[in-house]
């Protein structure tokens, strides 16, 4: 288990034109625990600290208080060379994969190896066995400026595992990565994490790499963990601004522009409003047919303004944005409220408004 | 030409690799270590240490700022202390080293300087040394560029060297100014001049092929 307790970590940064220096928060008090096994996402806009907070899990950056827990060590109060020892168990990829140019793919996974002191028969059977692994086993011969950047990064990859580490921690490791080798490399990962059960700790700017492959998710937002949780449960009910923001990069559930001019009403029971909601829903209750349920059990009509069904991992879920209108659209909203779906109403507009789709 | 001057640039020759090559051998010997103290002591280095950096950095700016022609005649005395003479091929061996080496710390620094931070990250990542970051991750990665510089100071030396002959240092340069210019022998200049030109080139193409040879960051 992974446990960050406490932990913040203050630059000392010169103002901008002044002498004068500024401390810089960049993580405030920031307490995780993240169980073995576990494939634990950490997103954030650029400038959030995701970088700060996962290179605080094996102390390239030394939080300035806090303490932090791999494996029930407590890393942040390792000598130097138990430091390093820790480390050797705990690998890290890279967005720019900071492969050795000068060395052969072979030469690369057998870095770290080298660095453990392993024997030379031993590091070629590993090597062997861990690029095979990840599927690299053709290209050992060669340098990485000959490789693809989603080969270079399953050499980063081999390189980390190579000497069987506990923890994986990757940096934006997908990045750099065209989509279609995002989710190859994605999957490569998902992969590993099942047939080894190591925990893997990723940041990510892009909630599509938390959708594929995360149990859990922490969002950070200006060095502070702002929501956190299984992923199901921070997709379907995101709590903070930014989680929805980041959201609406895959769910995209804003209102398109053309409803921009929607004149929203004060008063729910104008008897000239339509009710505006919003429907997510995970699970069984994907499966259900509920709009049809919905027209055939009230006097109403139903608009869909907006609809998206998705899949995290195999459970589908979806966002719907409705319209309802017609003499028994409250009965219809109780209804709704009543069945196993996070409903929320966005508003009631007018009717004799000509504006819905 | 007679086969006496054949003899006489032969010995030229010689005189000139021999001093070339041992000022070149030691300022690299020395070279290199202070290159990498520079690299990793720097602000940002994996050691950094402002004091070291600073009095290394001043050291190396006061050797490199003072004329070789000037060198070679302020340290007379250390000359005399190491070789016993302050005259010949042995004694230009001292001043040779003593103004490369600056030039090859700088250059080695440099050099390791270029690269990646990250990689230096990954590194430090898997639980490497500061030793074995310098021994397996900087002097390896920064070989190519590490050889360029050293190419570039062989043939500063050559230059050097034949300077080192005008205040009695022996070698091709020592030929080219009692033969070729006090004695009025135009064709001894000039097959002075051409020696000196090929040995450049030859050096500029083996350094060029061996920096091409060890060098992997490129497509190809």
């Amino acid at each position: 288990m992974i446990r960050l307790d406490g932990v913040s970590k203050v630059y000392r940064v010169s103002d901008p034109g002044g002498t004068a220096k500024k401390n810089f928060h960049a993580l405030r008090d920031v307490s995780l625990e993240i169980e073995n096994g576990a494939i634990y996402g950490i997103i954030g806009r650029s400038g959030a600290g995701k970088s700060t907070l996962i290179r605080c899990v094996n102390l390239l950056e030394r939080p300035s208080s806090g303490r932090v827990f791999v494996n029930g060590v407590e890393m942040t109060a390792l000598g130097d060379g138990q430091l390093r020892a820790a480390r050797k168990k705990i690998g890290m990829i890279f967005q720019s994969f900071n492969l050795l140019a000068n060395r052969t793919v072979y030469g690369n996974i057998a870095f770290p190896l080298e660095l453990d002191r392993w024997r030379e028969r031993e590091i070629k059977d590993r090597v062997k066995e861990i690029a095979q692994l990840v599927g690299i086993e053709d290209k050992l011969a060669q340098y990485p400026s000959q490789l693809s950047g989603g080969q270079k990064q399953r050499v980063g990859i081999a390189r980390a595992l190579a000497n069987r580490p506990d923890v994986l921690l990757s940096d934006e490791a997908t990045s750099a990565l065209d989509p279609q080798t995002t989710k190859s490399v994605l999957g490569l990962l998902r992969d590993i994490n099942d047939k080894l059960g190591l925990t893997v700790v990723l940041i990510t700017h892009e909630m599509e790499v938390i959708k594929e492959i995360c149990d859990s998710v922490a969002v950070l937002d200006a060095g502070e963990v702002v929501e956190e949780g299984p992923v199901l449960n921070v997709f379907t009910s995101p709590l903070k601004g930014v989680t929805k923001e980041l959201l609406a990069q895959v769910t995209k559930t804003q209102l398109p522009d053309s409803f921009a001019d929607l004149k929203f009403l004060r008063e729910r029971d104008s008897r000239q409003a339509d009710v505006l909601l919003q429907l997510s829903f995970f699970g069984s209750a994907a499966a259900r047919p509920m709009i049809s349920d919905l027209v055939r059990k009230f006097d109403v009509d139903v608009n869909i303004l907006v609809a998206h069904i998705d899949h995290i991992r195999a459970t589908p879920y979806g966002t719907l944005v409705i319209q309802i209108s017609g003499d028994e659209r409250e009965d219809a909203l109780d209804y709704l409220l009543d069945m196993n779906l996070k409903v929320k109403v966005i508003g009631y507009v007018a009717r004799s408004n000509d504006t819905a789709h | 030409m007679s086969q006496d001057l054949t003899i006489l640039l032969t010995r030229g020759l010689v005189d000139t690799a021999y001093m070339v090559g041992a000022s070149s051998a030691i300022s690299f010997l020395a070279g290199l270590p202070l290159g990498v103290i520079l690299s990793i002591t720097a602000p940002g280095g994996i050691l950094p240490n402002r004091p070291v950096y600073g009095a290394l950095s001043l050291l190396v700016n006061v050797g490199r700022s003072i004329p070789f022609i000037i060198l070679m005649v302020a340290i007379i005395p250390l000359t005399r202390i190491l070789v016993g003479t302050s005259i010949g091929t042995e004694a230009a061996i001292v001043p040779l080293s003593v103004s490369a080496i600056p030039f090859v710390g700088r250059v080695v620094e440099s050099a390791l300087r270029e690269i990646d931070d990250g990689i230096i990250e990954a590194a430090l990542s898997m639980g490497a040394t500061p030793l074995e970051i310098i021994r397996k991750v900087l002097l390896p990665e920064a070989l190519p560029a590490i050889i360029s510089g050293l190419t570039l100071t062989v043939i500063s030396l050559i230059g050097y060297s034949a300077m080192a002959g005008a205040i009695g240092g022996g070698g091709l340069g020592d030929i080219a100014i009692r033969y070729g210019y006090q004695r009025f022998m135009p064709d001894v200049m000039l097959a002075t001049v051409i020696a000196l030109v090929l040995m450049v080139q030859f050096f500029q193409f083996a350094g060029d092929s061996l920096s091409a040879k060890t060098r992997h960051d490129k497509k190809g």
